[in-house]
């Protein structure tokens, strides 16, 4: 019993990473109705970007402080000159998706030139375990699920309270009536690709230290947050925090019974039941 | 003058959707435009609002607007409708007309009270918390009118604004364009199909077709001109 929960306990902590990543990734595709080929490769962009400041002797604060503006403005420049001159073109949502998918193997294979075929990894944020009602539960465990909640929620709280959040939902809606109430479209485009890829390479930290960073590593988390949006419901965010959860929770639970080989099966499994049984995903709509 | 269209042309591929059109449309009046479908006319208005790009000239009280994004040109105040209404279904009524205020208006009049005064001003009162999408039809255009005026416009362009409604509900339009330019001192551009409808609301009124000017003028000269008649409104119209 106190196995299993504590598998539970950790499906629940890959799961709020997942659920992170999964929000930056339905974000995009809810705003422009384009899927980022290159979500896993911003991923490990993150990982990668952080082992770079750790090797200039910074410490974890100042490492993710630098990381996470890095990757910001890597989001912004990527949708400013990749992304941004292929909409004056009609089907420039096709196009995009294709661009995306270049731009992943390129940063696959520039990963590869630059650190090398070979695994790396961050440091543990922070070690040993705490003893919570008989359970041994990992405090670096505990600390990502707390930092991804509070990313999660800080998040929710801006979208929900902030001009900018406004002006994403009305553009998300209805992009020629946000237009036409004033809302400037590009910049809501390039800050939404920006956080997004904030997201995504947050999740390349906060994982690194527990799964290394590889420079194609960032496929295995594509498909996984690809899943999540899936069931969740393309574009919902509220449908891939659900949908994160439990997949988190089922990827622990498979992984424990049969063994990690078993994992990214379990995953396509839920991918195929969903577009069998409910292909608009939980809280997607159709149209 | 308010609007100044010169030498405007819009091209898709091979078919020019807008043809070397040039015209000028006077502060404070109502501006009809019809032709037969495919004339060019909401073609027009996506040229005058950003969503295309063109050639030629558009000013808008001296300023010329070509190369301006949609945005901007709201910014700037003009503001349109569409013959579907495009509303924020997940949003109620206050809420989108909120968004109007919100974003598209240059104003400092306090948001809150904007918006009270454009429910009230379209009559929407007793829908002010229902959700968009729930809306009947009448209401959605009256709700987009509303987005319209609530980023506080000089000039609006109405696509189409009594299409699908019954005789009643286009009265209770007509009555709410002609207060817009009366009372707001709105100047109002206007496609429509119903000529009767035009010529009792415009001052001036523009027929295109295949993206070409037909005629242009007064409404009792332009439905007795002959062209007008062979290609738009046939020899049996009243």
């Amino acid at each position: 019993m106190y196995e299993l929960i504590d598998v539970i306990i950790s499906g629940v902590t890959n799961g709020s990473v997942y659920a992170m990543m999964a929000v930056g990734l339905s974000l995009v595709y809810g705003v422009t109705k384009v899927f980022n080929f290159a979500y896993g490769s911003l991923y490990t962009l993150g990982g990668y970007l952080a082992f770079t400041f750790f090797g200039c002797g910074f410490g974890y604060p100042l490492v993710i402080l630098l990381t996470l503006v890095s990757l910001y403005l890597a989001g912004l420049l990527i949708e400013r000159v990749i992304i941004r001159p292929l909409r004056r073109r009609e089907d420039w949502e096709m196009l995009a998706m294709m661009v995306t998918l270049g731009l992943a193997i390129f940063l696959d294979n520039l990963y590869q030139v630059v650190y090398g075929p070979y695994v790396k990894s961050l440091p543990i944020m922070f070690s040993g375990n705490l003893q919570l009602a008989g359970f041994m539960l990992s405090i670096q465990d505990l600390v990502i699920f707390g930092i991804a909640v509070l990313v999660m929620g800080g998040f929710m709280i801006f979208l929900n309270t902030h001009r900018l959040g406004m002006a994403i939902e009305a553009v998300a809606q209805d992009m020629t009536g946000a237009q036409i109430v004033g809302i400037p479209k590009d910049r809501v485009f390039g800050f939404t690709f920006a956080i997004s890829t904030v997201l995504a390479g947050f999740g390349g930290i906060l994982l690194a230290p527990k799964y290394f960073i590889t420079p194609f590593g960032g496929w295995d988390i594509l498909v996984k947050a690809w899943v999540i949006t899936a069931l969740g419901g393309m574009g919902s965010v509220r449908g891939s925090l659900y949908a994160a959860f439990l997949l988190g929770i089922i990827e622990a639970l498979i992984g424990w019974q049969f063994g990690l080989t078993w994992i990214l099966f379990a995953w396509f499994a839920v991918l195929l039941g969903t577009l069998i049984v409910r292909p608009q995903g939980l809280f997607g709509t159709w149209g | 003058m308010s609007l100044k269209c010169s030498h405007i042309s819009k091209q898709f591929g091979r078919l020019k959707a807008v043809d070397t059109l040039n015209f000028e449309v006077q502060t404070g009046e109502i501006f009809g435009i019809a032709g037969p479908n495919g004339a060019g006319k909401t073609t027009l208005f996506n040229m005058i609002t950003g969503m295309y790009t063109y050639s030629g000239s558009i000013a808008f009280d001296g300023r010329e607007l070509n190369g301006l994004p949609a945005y901007r040109i709201c910014r700037a105040g003009i503001a349109r409708t569409f013959q579907i209404p495009q509303l924020f279904a997940s949003l109620s009524v206050s809420d989108n007309i909120r968004a109007g205020a919100h974003f598209g208006s240059r104003r400092n009049k306090p948001e809150a009270e904007t918006i009270e005064e454009i429910i009230d001003f379209v009559g929407l009162g007793e829908h002010r918390d229902h959700k968009a999408a729930h809306l009947k039809l009448l209401d959605k255009k009256l709700a987009m009118i509303g987005a319209a005026l609530a980023t506080h416009p000089r000039l609006l362009l109405l696509d189409e604004p009594i299409a699908g409604l019954n005789p009643s509900e286009i009265t209770q339009s007509l009555e709410l364009f002609y207060r817009i330019n009366q009372e707001l001192g709105i100047t109002i551009l206007i496609i429509e199909h119903f000529m009767k409808v035009l010529t009792e609301l415009s001052q001036q009124l523009l027929i295109l077709e295949n993206g070409k000017k037909v005629c242009l003028g007064p409404p009792h000269e332009v439905t007795r001109d002959q062209r007008v008649i062979e290609c738009y409104l046939g020899e049996d119209h009243d």
